[in-house]
């Protein structure tokens, strides 16, 4: 099953700080029935966030492996603007990437080449414009190795 | 010139990624021959050891042990971190230039 989901992409997420973001991106997961514990996954993603949450130019990857969720799953939500570094200006395009622990190098791969192509502007441009979430979610697939 | 790098982070899927993106695409931006091994949670493959012995500099972007270091013994290092990749890359293709002409 793909890492990728229309449930999963959402383009007007609306949170009070990135506990509350991450929290609510949880709960698509779960309830996409791609997780069992929506806290579980809350809590490693903000333990994880305690090191770092990578960030480029507006956009921040929460991620972590969290025995929370059942399959590899990619959450997608444009915010108006959540803080996860004080030092960054706020993201406004969020992708929490979830792993279950021990999951094979397939789904790290397509996650990896993720990674990779969020450092490309064109991607990112994409992701805040393109207008529903199907067309964000085709954005994703297609452009998967 | 020739740079090598090596990234790797914590989690092995995000920031080791985004920053082997970040410095490829500095370094050619900049005109050098760019050779970046990921060290991530899908394991990682080696460089060639011409790779190795050709390289003018390498750069160190981690904040997880390097494997298999000693590889590396000789070379002039800039050492970095992932976070400092992805937000400024030409910045350490800049030091690691300065550094392989020093």
């Amino acid at each position: 099953m793909s890492v990728f989901s229309p449930e999963l992409v959402t383009l007007n997420l609306v949170a009070s700080d990135k506990a509350d973001a991450i929290s609510q991106m949880a709960k698509l997961v779960a309830a996409a029935g791609r997780g069992t514990d929506a806290a579980q996954i809350t809590a490693d993603v903000l333990a994880r966030d305690e090191i770092g949450t990578p960030q480029v130019d507006g956009v921040a990857i929460p991620h972590a492996r969290s025995a929370g969720v059942t399959q590899s799953s990619v959450v997608v939500a444009r915010t108006s603007g959540v803080v996860f570094d004080p030092e960054e200006d706020p993201a406004d395009v969020l992708f929490m990437i979830l792993v279950p622990p021990g999951e094979g190098d397939e789904h790290i791969d397509i996650l990896s080449s993720l990674a990779r192509r969020l450092m490309d502007p064109e991607f990112t441009a994409a992701l805040r414009s393109l207008p529903s979430a199907n067309e964000l979610f085709e954005l994703l697939v297609n452009g998967q190795k | 010139m020739k740079i090598v790098a090596i990234t790797s982070c914590a989690t092995g899927i995000a920031h080791t990624f985004m920053a082997a993106e970040a410095l490829e695409r500095a370094g050619k931006a900049a005109g050098h021959e760019m050779f970046v091994e990921t060290q991530g949670a899908g394991g990682y493959k080696p460089f060639a050891q011409d790779v190795i012995n050709d390289a003018d500099v390498i750069i160190f972007a981690n904040d997880v042990g390097i494997r298999d270091k000693e590889r590396f013994d000789g070379l002039k290092i800039v050492q970095s971190t992932p976070k400092a990749a992805i937000k400024n890359a030409a910045d350490l293709i800049k030091q690691a230039e300065e550094l392989a002409s020093s």
